[in-house]
Order: C-alpha cells, then sequence, then structure tokens
C-alpha cells in the first residue's frame, strides 16, 4: 500500500517506463509492417469463410451480412489491443532469476510498474491496428457498417480502456502464479489463443451452443471483447448495456481483490538468489 | 566437416540419424518436464489451437451445407490432416527455426560446425516440441471423426495418396523453414522472418480456393502454402484428378530441395563465427 501511495505521489518512474518501453519497441521498424500483414493474414482468413456463409442468407445467429467484416476487423483489433505476449514471459522470467527483488528492494509499486511497461508497446500495437482499420474502411467501405456514431466513440473508448484494464488484471495474476510454480508462460499463451473463442471476438458468441454461452457467461471474458464490439457494431439495449457495464466493473474489482491477496502472499514466498 | 556430414546425410550413415533423433527427444521431453505446470500449459496451449479449429468449423456449419465446394465431411477430413501436419511442424521444426537466429547471432553455429553430424539436421531437428506429441493423437481423432462422415470409404489408393502427398506437404514446410533460416546468414537477425514464414503458413489453415483468386494463386505459386495440406486433402478426395496436380507436388518439392541446398552451401560458406 506504502508503494502505492508513493507511485501515486511519484508517478515520474512510471512515465519514464512506458516511454522507454516505447522507445524499445519502436526500434524493430519491421515489425510495424509484419503486424500489419498479420492482422490482413486473419482478416482474409476469416472473409474466406464468412463471404461463403453470407453468400446464401443475410444473418447468421445474430449477425448481418452488412457487420460481417466490421465484426472481423474490429473483432481483431480489440484482440490484438488487449493481448500482451512478450511481457509476460519477461516478467516471469525476473521471478525465476531473482531480478525481481528490485520491488522488493525499490520503492516501486509493481503493478503499477507492469502496466506501465505494457503500456509502452501496446501504443505502437495500438497505432497500427487504427492503419489497419483505416485501409480496411478505405478499400472495404461499401462492406463496412458500424453503428458507431460520433457521440458513442467515447463511451466504446472507455470499453476499450476498462476491457484493457481487466485483461492486464488478469495477466497480473498468472504472474503471481508464477511465484509457486516458477514457469507460467505456457499459461498466458493458452490465455492469449483462448482469447479469440473466449470473448467472441473470432466467432460470434450467438453461433456457439446455449450449453457453451451459458458456462461463458460466468466469466469475463464476454465483457472483454464481445460487449466493446456488440457496442461498436449494432444497437445494444439501454439495459442489457448497463447490466453489463456493471458485470465490466464488477470483475475488475473482484480481480483486483483476488490480486492483491496473491500479490500479499507471493511476495512472501519470493526467495531471492544472486545476492 | 559440412561437406562430410553432407554426405553422411546420403551415405550408410543415415541411419545412425534416427537414433540421434530420439536421444534428443529424451532429452528435450526431460528438459520441457522440468516445469510441471508449464509443461501442462504448454499441452494446454496445444489443445486450445486445435479446439479454436474446430469449434470454428463447427459453428459455421450450422449455417451453411457447404463451403465453397467444400462438403461438412471434407472439411473436417482437412481440418484433420491440418492438426496432422502441423503437429509434425511443431515436433520437428518449430522450435529450431524459432531458435535459428540465436544460434547464428551468439556463435552457436561454431559448436555445431565441429559436431560430426550433418549441420541441416542439428540446426532443423535439434530441439524436439516434445508436447505437440499429443497433437497427433487429437489429429487421429478427429480423421476417425472424418472418415466416418465421408459418404464412401477411402480407397486404397486413396489412403496412399493422403499419405504420400501429406507426407510431401509435411517436408515442404521444413524445406521453406529451412531456406527461411538460411537467410539468416545473410541478416544475422532472423525473428522477423520467421514471424513473416508463420504467417503466411497460416493461410494454408483454410482451404485455397476459399480464397479470392488473387491470393489462391500466391498460393500456388510464390508461397505454395496449397500444396501443404490443401492440394493433398483434394487429391486424396478426388476433387482434382488432372495429372498435372498430381505432379505439381514433386516440382514444388523439387524446386525448394534446389533452392534451400544453394542458400545452405552458400550461407555456411558465408559465416564467419561470432567467437572467432
Amino acid at each position: 500500500m506504502a508503494n502505492l501511495i508513493h507511485a501515486i505521489q511519484n508517478p515520474s518512474p512510471y512515465f519514464k517506463a512506458i516511454r522507454n518501453s516505447f522507445i524499445a519497441d519502436i526500434e524493430y521498424r519491421s515489425s510495424y509492417y509484419l503486424l500489419i500483414f498479420a492482422s490482413f493474414v486473419t482478416v482474409f482468413m476469416e472473409l474466406a469463410v464468412f463471404d461463403h456463409i453470407f453468400s446464401k442468407q443475410e444473418s447468421a445467429g445474430d449477425l448481418h451480412h452488412s457487420q460481417a467484416l466490421s465484426f472481423i476487423v474490429l473483432g481483431l483489433l480489440l484482440r490484438n489491443g488487449v493481448t500482451l505476449w512478450s511481457n509476460i514471459s519477461d516478467w516471469i522470467e525476473q521471478i525465476r532469476d531473482g531480478s525481481f527483488r528490485k520491488f522488493l528492494l525499490q520503492p516501486l509499486h509493481m503493478p503499477s510498474y507492469f502496466f506501465a511497461n505494457a503500456i509502452g508497446p501496446k501504443i505502437t500495437t495500438w497505432t497500427l491496428s487504427l492503419v489497419t482499420f483505416a485501409i480496411c474502411k478505405i478499400f472495404f467501405s461499401s462492406q463496412f457498417s458500424m453503428m458507431l456514431p460520433l457521440h458513442k466513440i467515447p463511451m466504446f473508448l472507455m470499453l476499450v480502456t476498462f476491457a484493457y484494464f481487466l485483461t492486464w488484471q488478469l495477466y497480473l495474476t498468472v504472474i503471481y502464479v508464477a511465484f509457486w510454480v516458477e514457469e507460467a508462460s505456457a499459461l498466458s499463451t493458452a490465455f492469449n489463443l483462448g482469447m479469440g473463442i473466449f470473448t467472441g471476438t473470432l466467432i460470434p458468441l450467438s453461433w456457439f451452443p446455449p450449453w457453451f454461452r451459458e458456462i461463458i457467461s460466468y466469466t469475463p471474458f464476454p465483457l472483454i471483447g464481445s460487449f466493446p464490439l456488440q457496442f461498436a457494431i449494432s444497437e445494444i439495449p439501454t439495459q442489457l448495456f448497463y447490466t453489463q457495464f456493471l458485470s465490466l466493473l464488477s470483475w475488475i474489482l473482484l480481480v483486483l481483490f483476488i490480486n492483491a491477496f496473491l500479490k500479499q502472499s507471493a511476495f512472501k514466498r519470493f526467495e531471492a538468489f544472486g545476492g | 566437416m559440412t561437406e562430410n556430414s553432407s554426405q553422411d546425410l546420403q551415405g550408410k550413415n543415415f541411419f545412425r540419424y534416427p537414433k540421434i533423433w530420439l536421444s534428443l527427444l529424451r532429452n528435450c521431453f526431460l528438459r520441457q518436464s522440468e516445469f510441471k505446470l508449464d509443461f501442462v500449459g504448454r499441452l494446454l496451449v496445444e489443445l486450445v489451437w486445435i479446439g479454436t479449429q474446430i469449434v470454428f468449423y463447427k459453428s459455421t456449419f450450422q449455417f451453411v451445407s457447404h463451403l465453397g465446394s467444400w462438403s461438412e465431411a471434407d472439411i473436417w477430413f482437412f481440418v484433420a490432416t491440418l492438426i496432422l501436419v502441423d503437429s509434425l511442424n511443431m515436433i520437428f521444426f518449430h522450435d529450431n527455426i524459432n531458435r535459428f537466429g540465436q544460434v547464428i547471432k551468439l556463435g552457436l553455429l561454431d559448436f555445431y560446425l565441429l559436431y560430426p553430424l550433418s549441420l541441416r539436421f542439428l540446426c532443423l531437428l535439434r530441439f524436439v516440441n516434445v508436447v505437440s506429441i499429443v497433437n497427433i493423437f487429437c489429429g487421429i481423432g478427429v480423421m476417425i471423426y472424418a472418415l466416418n462422415l465421408l459418404p464412401t470409404p477411402l480407397s486404397v489408393f486413396q489412403i496412399l495418396t493422403w499419405f504420400l502427398y501429406t507426407g510431401l506437404g509435411a517436408l515442404m514446410i521444413g524445406l521453406l523453414a529451412s531456406c527461411i533460416c538460411a537467410v539468416a546468414f545473410w541478416t544475422t537477425q532472423s525473428t522477423n522472418l520467421v514471424w513473416f514464414f508463420y504467417e503466411l503458413y497460416r493461410l494454408a489453415h483454410r482451404p485455397e480456393n476459399l480464397y479470392a483468386p488473387w491470393l489462391r494463386r500466391i498460393l500456388l505459386s510464390a508461397f505454395p502454402a496449397a500444396f501443404f495440406i490443401s492440394i493433398p486433402v483434394q487429391l486424396t478426395l478426388k476433387k482434382l484428378d488432372t495429372p498435372f496436380w498430381f505432379i505439381a507436388p514433386f516440382l514444388v518439392l523439387g524446386a525448394l530441395l534446389l533452392i534451400s541446398k544453394i542458400l545452405w552451401t552458400n550461407g555456411v560458406k558465408r559465416y564467419e563465427g561470432a567467437l572467432s
């Protein structure tokens, strides 16, 4: 708690962490092109199947033909926007090799520092996501149907921010688990891979059997992906919107609480070596 | 040394390589199972990936009976082949391709050159992804399901066709991967090249004739990903029956063998060793 108060009073190391991780990320420029290329590969792969589905019918589940491309592109961008790949492994490595001890020696608030380090590389991803979105909008404008008038954009951005915050908290849970098992990178990879299905950004959740949707509804995943996505491409009834929004906030609070408990036990368990 | 090793692979000593590979497999199993939960996590990664493929097509076929010229049974046969071919790639090549840039950059290749073994064998098959072996069982399971859905059982000719052309497809992935690795002799850094390769490889996860015509042409020529899974499946299911399609995979394989050999021969000559 003392470190958190110190972090609020003295945020400069955290801003520096954002700046440094951003600079480190933009060093490899070829990654930009590859990220855009990878996004288009996914779009083509999904379009290959979606085009055939909608060639024979106007709607499938709650997805209309005109919303298909928006669903694919925005779903992909949301997935890319919230998932972290490299940061988690780096942090788990630090627990194993003992260099994690700096958080015990320095007045740094570890979760905030982790968040700052995760934001830096994401700035590039978010910018490239906007570029990908713009390219798709220009080249496929006739197939792009969205329900995102100007007045809805701030709310959409807020939902995405909350979704990112919740995902980051879930990654933090994986990091805390690593204090007990030493190596948990594979768990975060499984988490990232599962995001496509469980968040409903790869396939609309309405396409799944009812039992699967029932199970998924007890997890935070639909709130991370499907909720902001549906908000952007269709009209969500007001009551449903508020219910989901409150669920999202509740999940954030719940995971924050669990993480605070895990952090306490994890730090006590940590046995740094190296002197 | 490299020249000797290359003769080694072609000569009578070739038969010691499976034994060496089995030792490497045992060694990798011990390394990977050191962290129990991580090992389970890796298994989970594989199962999530396979689950994603299955759920994707399962959800799709509740709205359509055919995807282009592919019936549901055909698609499940395709998915089973995809899982099996991909598991071969994961078991044999994936970890090695990802590490190859580091091998060059850190000068570890110096040590590889000293071993009385084929250099390409060491570079492409040294690390075995043991966990992916589970994918083979999953692939067999999906294959049994697909075979039950097919309207007529496969003939002996079709089964032989599947084994032959799927084997060629898996070999092509390895050869293309070896070409990508060899580029690291010139660029030193290969991480992004490998990423690029795997993004293109992902296009093979759908039947090539579902894509737009321009993309299909690329997958049949410049980056022959269609020959990894889609063409072998279509040949087996008699969707392609002109002689050209039976010969084309051999031509592509021959071209890849040649390109790979040229790249590796010139690449190794260019290598100066990080420790020298």
